[in-house]
Order: structure tokens, then C-alpha cells, then sequence
């Protein structure tokens, strides 16, 4: 609320030095962004340093920075879509900089950001493309080459890998090390990913609730916290050596905080290592495949309509979203799809709930057909009571006008589970409690929860209809590290006390590693590599799954 | 309640002068015609009270032949411009009330199915709808005014004119409304509740009743009480015009365009106090709506 004093970052202090690549991690609402914005005087009224003080190369940085930004520190963002001016060329773009910063005439400006280019790996003769001819990847390079043109002292990376794909994850980290070292530069690297910190950073500071609760070497920390959250936050990043789909993850036990989490104390932080009863059935070769996905195939026609086609003598043009998939999974197991972004996964989730028909190909449930037309509708309702879909973003996925109690209900009416006129409140409450929640959360709008406590309303509303297959779609992306945590591990204990299967679709590998026991890998809609996890991970047959496994960060 | 009090919205509604004003404008001029037969002297609707001996008495003196002082004077017929003038005002604001409700009826309907459904549906309506607005809508008002008047019978004319001036203010102004949510339903429908609503089986028109329409609700809102002021200003116009409200019933551009006939010949008070009413009012409307959109658009916060 605006009438109200918010203390974002209190009492954080740390030193960066030259050549030094610093990392800053912690959770959503660490107060990471606010302490990046702070060094170069970025903050916006009503916000302001209330007190402390930033000193850059001996002298006292002001609240006014306009003279060190973009000369002696340079910035990337995390979405290099709005970091690049759309309507310029992106050489223009680095030549201005340069200009404005260096005391250097047209024809040597020019040169310099050929040579800005170059190094960060883009090719100079691309210089006069705009940005949205690039692709996310050299989007962000080109970020870089902004930032670094004016050569900066240091450079501040706030989530500069966030919006991109594991393998140009790995060139862009590559990158912001080569030129620390050759550059002298310092860079200050913020981020929520513990992996990221630990393949890039030489020192590390842990920021919780606008706290600074630990700084030191990255391998120390990483190895030795000394701090309990750290040590938390460290013991609930899932890894790909030590993820297993019948173990539990590690999830931080916040018994100390109340409802808001403004009180918790990180003392109270706890770990809770649950040893879970292995699911048997993955090695059962008895089992029946209770989905089976024959040669699904996906166009979309992105041509022009027919006039203008005709007119222009272009052809036509069809993505090819997913091309002649196969897949089965066995009753109550988890299958993970694996793939980068435009891989097809989530066109393949659409299909399998029937919210997008096939090309061509089937997609069943026990030998029913949801596209099939000749379904009856009450048929055709039956199937969908059996298969839920648990989506991706914690914002977009509840109706935010409704109450808890209404969303939990409108299932339950659907599928005919409670009669007309009937109370379903215990149905809703018994709904609420299976995801950990209270029953007098009924009564709440969906903005009142955080995103993890969101993720747990829609997986019980999945769980309403009493379906034994859901698809998750990315169902953690959006959630921290922690949070995701104890989201997958409730998705897990639904799995043992239900029998239910999952269909998980994810980019993360170090969450497939901890979810599934079967694993199919899509590149561009083509499934490239499918077999069991243990096999997958340990002995990957194609070179982009082995370029998948070796690019993800690890701890 | 205390929440709203605690609420962002009404911090900015307190910390902004000009809206409480308008505000309170709109709310003095609402009560005033409401409750126009009790606050009004006379009753300026029947014919019987009017005395055309107290024809143009100019404000606050006293009639030359039968004494009598009225506070805004008197028309060409002797009728109290006060009077008058809080009558009109409850013409004015039934129509345009109405003429809103049934200009948002149409468009967000309209809106929503071309929204939601989509193709060749979408287009006709859209199309349609950019026909409209390349007329003006003062003309189109005049059209649809014109045609029906000549479908009725000649003695329903003039009852039925109130609920005719309606209809055509109502269809002039639903664009609007049609592409407002029309942008709005497509954002919606892209999102995950939405998809949650399809794997319950619902019908389209359930999803789009129960889950699209309240999310696009918000700038309804706004754009109802921007198109409230239009819709008072094209009800006055048209009476200004002689084709709206009948001179036995005037609403307030009735009383203007009787006013301007006299303006010339020293009789100023009869257009002033109604025109000043209707900019009073449709200013009112106007700034509170700005106010309203800008309020509600996180985009211009």
C-alpha cells in the first residue's frame, strides 16, 4: 500500500573487486533487483536510499548516476526484448553508446562496435539487422556488446539468462566470464538460480527478506554454509546426480513463520528429508499403458489467407509443431517431456487433453479417443472427468474474480460429482486439505495466495474431478526454488496415495531428474530419445541430449 | 467498507479535488432530478398551471403585469425555468442512462460472441461496426430517430418519443463497447482459466458468461460513463434540433433550442440556466470519467 514505509533492502554491504564476478541470489522479493538498481541510482520515487552508501572506484556514488551509467558501468536485463530499442538498428544502437560515452569520431566508433560484436560472438556484417531479427540468444549478446562497448569498470547482469534456453544459457554465462577475465571487468550477476551461481561465480551474496545473510567464496558457501537458509535454499535445488523420481526432495520447513511470512526467522529454517516408499509399478513389465500417443502429429498453417497468396504468388507455410510422436505411459507412473522452447511439449499437453485436435495420429486413454467425433457427449465428459491438466502460470490459471470455494465447486458441478442443490463445501474443504491448504481459505480470492499456495489450488481443482492422469505444464517454472520444492513433492505424495500418472512437461532436467521414471526428449516436434531415466541420464544416445545434460547448470 | 476506505482507489478518489467535485455535482443534479416534483415550485409538464401573462420574467424581479418573481425567470410561455430546468434534467438523465444500458448491452454481447468465437462471426461484427463509426453518431441517432417516428402511428409520437430518442442513442454509441471488449475477450480466452473451463466440458457460452465476461467488466465501466456524457449531449442535441424531446415534455436541449430563439432580443436567461445545467452536468460526467480510466488503468499509473 502507498501510505505505508516498506523497507525493501535493510543493511546489506558487500565489496566487489576488479575482475571478480559476484554473484546475488535469493528468492522473489529478496530485494536482488533493488540492490542492483541502487548502484547505479535507478530507483524510482517513491522509492529512495534511506540510508548507506555505494562507493565506485574510491568516489561516492549519488542518487543521480547519469555520468557512471553506461560509461564506467554497464547493464544487461533479463528481457533483452525491451533492453534493445526495437525501432533501431542494433549497430546504431552500440555506435551511440559508444559515442556518447568515448570521445571518438564516426569512423572509429564504427570500428569499435564491430569490435564490440565480434567479441561477443555475433557476426559484424549483422550489424545493421534490427533486434527483432535476432533470436533470444543473440539478442542478449548483443545486450552484452552494448553494455560492454563503453568498456565499463563493471557490469551489473540482472536474471540475464532467466528468459533463455539451457544450452544459450551456457554461451551467455561463457560469455560474461570470458570478457571478466580478459576485460578486468567486475560483473555483478543476480539471480535465483543456485546453478547458474555455481558454474559462474567467484564470490556469492545470499539475500533473504532484504537481509544479506551470508557472503563468501562461492565454492565455501556452496559446500560449507554457514547460514541455515543458505544451506536450505543449497539442499532444495534439485539436481540431476542426486534427483530420483521415488525420493522426496528436500523442501525448507517454515514451522516458524505465520501467515504472511513478514516474521518467519530464518533460524527456524529446518530440513526435512522424507524417505518415501518407492512406487514399484516402473519396473512391473506387467502394468498396462494407461496413455498411448500414436504418430501424433501437429501442422499449424501460418501462410497468408488465400487472396493474398494468390495475389503474391507466395506458397503456403505449415510449422510442423510436432511430427509423428509415439509415446505410452504406464499406470500410476510419471513420463517427463523434455525439450527447449518451440520443441513442441506444450502443443503435445494440448493434444492429450483434447484442447487442440491432431493432424493426424491418436492419442488415447485406455483405447478412448477424446477427438475422437463420434463420441458421445456424455461419453466425451467421462473421459475429461479422467484427465486434468495442472498449467503453468500461477496468475493465468485461476479465474481471478472467483473465490477459492467457487473455482474448487465449479469442477464438482461439471462432472456431475455433487447433485444439483447439494452443499459441496466438504467436498471443497477435503479438496483444500489433500493440497495442504485450510479449509477457511475457501473463502479467499485468488490474490491473496502467493504463487506456490496458487500452484496448490490448481492442482486441486485438477484433483476435483477425481481423474487418474493429469499433465503438468511446467508446473514450477514460475515458483522458487523452495516453493518448487514442496510443490513437487505434494504432486509426488498425490502420486503414491492416489495412483495417479503424470504427463510432465518441463525445460528443467534437474526437475525431471526428481520426477519421472520414463523420459522423452523433443527437438524442433520430433521425439529424438525416450527410455528410462537412470538410462537417459547416464548414457544419452543423440548429441542434443548429451548437449542438454552437459548445459544445465549445476551445483 | 473499511476496506474500500483503505483501498488505492479511494486514495486516489481523495487526493484529487477536481473529481470530488464533479462528483458531488453529479450527485447534486442526479438527486435534483429524482426528486424534481417536490423541489420544483411548479409543475412545468401541465399545461393548465401556465399563465402566459408571466411569459419572459426576467430572474429574481417581479412580473410587470401579474407580480409574480421566479429565481432563473420564465419562458416565452410563462413557465418557470426552474422548474423547467429540474424537470429537463430528469429527462436528460433517463435517456441517457438508458441509451448507456443499451448501448453496453449491445456491445458488450456483441463483443464478447466476436471476441470469443471468432472468425467469419468476428469479422461481420467488426465490420459492421467500423461501417457505423464512419458516421457520425449524431447522424446515425437521426437516422434510426426519423425511420422509427415513421413506423409509429402519428398519436404515439410524441409518448413514445422518450423511449425512440432511447433506441437511437443507444445504437449510435455501442462501437465502443463492441471493440473495447472484443480486445479484452481476446487477451482473456488466451489464459489458463479459461483452458480449465474447457476441460470441464463447459459450453461457450457458459466460459464466456461465467468466466470471460466479469474479467472484462473494468473498462466497461469506464467507458459507460465517458459514453453517459456523450449519450446527454447527443439527447440535448437532437432536442436542440427539434427531433427529440416534444416542447410539452422539454429536456434540456429543448429548452436551449427555445432559448436561442430569443437570445438576440435581450431574453438571455432562458438559454444561459439550461445550458449551463447541461455543461454542469455533462462536464461532470466527463471528468469523473477520465478520472475513473485513468484510476483503473494500471498502464498509466
Amino acid at each position: 500500500m502507498r501510505h505505508e514505509l516498506l523497507r525493501v533492502v535493510d543493511d546489506v554491504s558487500f565489496t566487489v573487486g576488479r575482475g571478480e564476478i559476484l554473484g546475488v541470489v535469493g528468492e522473489s522479493g529478496a530485494g536482488k533487483s533493488m540492490t542492483g538498481s541502487a548502484i547505479i541510482g535507478l530507483i524510482d520515487p517513491p522509492g529512495r536510499i534511506a540510508s548507506g552508501e555505494i562507493v565506485f572506484d574510491g568516489e561516492r556514488v549519488e542518487q543521480d548516476a547519469q555520468a557512471l551509467r553506461g560509461k564506467r558501468i554497464g547493464m544487461v536485463f533479463q528481457d533483452p526484448l525491451t533492453s534493445l530499442n526495437p525501432l533501431h538498428r542494433v549497430g546504431d544502437q552500440i555506435t551511440e553508446t559508444i559515442r556518447t560515452h568515448l570521445t571518438v569520431n564516426a569512423s572509429e566508433a564504427q570500428q569499435r562496435m564491430h569490435a564490440a560484436l565480434e567479441e561477443v560472438g555475433l557476426d559484424p556484417s549483422r550489424a545493421r539487422a534490427y533486434p527483432h531479427e535476432f533470436s533470444g540468444g543473440m539478442r542478449q549478446r548483443a545486450v552484452i556488446a552494448l553494455a560492454l562497448c563503453a568498456e565499463p569498470a563493471l557490469i551489473i547482469a540482472d536474471e540475464p539468462t532467466t528468459a533463455l534456453d539451457v544450452s544459450i544459457q551456457a554461451q551467455v554465462l561463457d560469455l560474461l566470464k570470458r570478457v571478466c577475465k580478459e576485460r578486468n571487468a567486475s560483473v555483478i550477476l543476480i539471480t535465483h538460480d543456485m546453478g547458474v551461481i555455481s558454474e559462474t561465480t567467484d564470490r556469492v551474496a545470499v539475500l533473504y527478506d532484504g537481509k544479506l545473510v551470508e557472503v563468501g567464496e562461492t565454492n565455501r558457501i556452496l559446500k560449507n554454509p554457514q547460514h541455515p537458509y543458505t544451506e536450505a535454499l543449497i539442499a532444495c535445488t534439485p539436481t540431476i546426480e542426486g534427483g530420483s523420481f521415488d525420493r522426496d526432495l528436500v523442501q525448507i520447513d517454515r514451522t516458524g513463520s505465520n501467515a504472511d511470512g513478514k516474521n518467519f526467522s530464518v533460524r527456524s529454517a529446518r530440513l526435512v528429508e522424507t524417505e518415501a516408499q518407492v512406487p514399484s509399478s516402473h519396473s512391473n513389465e506387467n502394468v498396462s499403458p494407461l496413455l498411448v500417443a500414436e504418430n501424433l502429429s501437429r501442422e499449424f498453417d501460418l501462410s497468408d489467407p488465400w487472396l493474398i497468396r494468390m495475389l503474391s504468388l507466395s506458397k503456403k507455410r505449415i510449422l510442423h509443431a510436432v511430427s509423428d510422436v509415439s509415446f505410452q505411459i504406464d499406470r500410476g507412473t510419471t513420463y517427463a517431456l523434455v525439450g527447449e522452447s518451440g520443441s513442441g511439449k506444450s502443443t503435445i499437453a494440448r493434444m492429450a487433453v483434447g484442447l487442440l485436435p491432431p493432424t493426424s495420429g491418436t492419442v488415447t486413454i485406455e483405447a478412448h479417443d477424446l477427438n475422437d467425433s463420434n463420441l458421445e457427449s456424455s461419453e466425451r465428459q467421462a473421459l475429461r472427468r479422467r484427465i486434468q491438466m495442472v498449467f503453468q502460470s500461477p496468475y493465468a490459471s485461476l479465474n481471478p474474480r472467483w473465490r477459492v470455494s467457487a473455482i474448487l465447486a465449479e469442477p464438482l458441478r461439471a462432472f456431475g460429482l455433487v447433485a444439483e442443490g447439494q452443499d459441496e463445501t466438504t467436498h471443497v474443504k477435503e479438496l483444500l486439505e489433500q493440497v495442504g491448504l485450510s479449509a477457511s481459505d475457501a473463502r479467499r480470492y485468488p490474490h491473496e495466495f502467493s504463487g506456490g499456495q496458487r500452484q496448490r489450488i490448481s492442482i486441486a481443482r485438477a484433483l476435483a474431478s477425481e481423474p487418474d492422469f493429469i499433465i503438468c505444464d511446467e508446473p514450477t517454472s514460475a515458483l522458487d526454488v523452495s516453493v518448487q520444492a514442496q510443490v513437487l513433492n505434494l504432486l509426488k505424495q498425490l502420486q503414491r496415495d492416489l495412483g495417479l500418472t503424470y504427463l510432465f512437461i518441463t525445460h528443467d532436467l534437474a526437475v525431471v531428474a526428481t520426477m519421472a521414471s520414463r523420459i522423452g526428449v523433443l527437438q524442433s516436434g520430433r521425439l529424438v530419445e525416450e527410455g528410462l531415466s537412470e538410462d537417459i541420464f547416464k548414457n544419452p544416445q543423440t548429441d542434443y541430449t548429451r548437449m542438454l545434460i552437459d548445459s544445465a547448470p549445476r551445483l | 467498507m473499511k476496506q474500500f476506505l483503505a483501498s488505492d482507489f479511494f486514495y486516489d478518489f481523495r487526493h484529487s479535488p477536481v473529481t470530488i467535485i464533479s462528483f458531488l455535482i453529479i450527485w447534486i443534479l442526479f438527486f435534483c432530478a429524482v426528486f424534481a416534483a417536490w423541489i420544483a415550485p411548479t409543475n412545468p409538464f401541465d399545461p393548465g398551471s401556465l399563465d402566459l401573462m408571466n411569459g419572459f420574467t426576467p430572474p429574481m424581479t417581479p412580473n410587470e403585469f401579474t407580480g409574480q418573481t421566479f429565481m432563473l425567470g420564465t419562458d416565452d410561455q410563462g413557465r418557470d425555468l426552474f422548474s423547467a430546468i429540474l424537470y429537463g434534467l430528469r429527462v436528460s438523465l433517463f435517456v441517457g442512462f438508458l441509451a448507456v444500458l443499451l448501448a453496453m448491452l449491445i456491445g458488450v454481447s456483441l463483443g464478447l460472441i466476436a471476441g470469443y468465437v471468432g472468425g467469419w462471426i468476428d469479422s461481420f461484427i467488426m465490420r459492421v461496426a467500423d461501417i457505423q463509426v464512419t458516421f457520425p453518431s449524431i447522424l446515425i441517432a437521426m437516422l434510426i430517430f426519423g425511420v422509427t417516428r415513421s413506423i409509429l402511428p402519428p398519436d404515439q409520437r410524441d409518448e413514445l418519443a422518450i423511449f425512440v430518442l432511447i433506441i437511437s442513442i443507444g445504437l449510435s454509441e455501442w462501437v465502443q463497447f463492441a471493440r473495447t471488449v472484443r480486445g479484452a475477450t481476446l487477451v482473456e480466452k488466451e489464459k489458463e482459466y479459461v483452458a480449465a473451463a474447457k476441460l470441464m466440458g463447459l459450453r461457450r457460452g457458459q466460459i464466456m458468461r461465467r468466466h470471460i465476461l466479469p474479467n472484462v467488466l473494468g473498462p466497461v465501466l469506464v467507458i459507460a460513463t465517458i459514453t453517459l456524457a456523450l449519450a446527454i449531449i447527443a439527447e440535448a442535441t437532437l432536442s436542440f434540433l427539434g427531433v427529440g424531446a416534444p416542447p410539452t415534455e422539454p429536456s434540456l436541449g429543448t429548452l436551449i433550442n427555445i432559448g436561442q430563439d430569443y437570445l438576440f432580443s435581450g431574453e438571455w436567461w432562458i438559454l444561459l440556466f439550461p445550458a449551463l445545467t447541461l455543461l454542469a452536468l455533462a462536464l461532470s460526467v466527463n471528468l469523473f470519467g477520465d478520472w475513473l480510466r485513468d484510476t483503473l488503468n494500471p498502464k498509466l499509473k
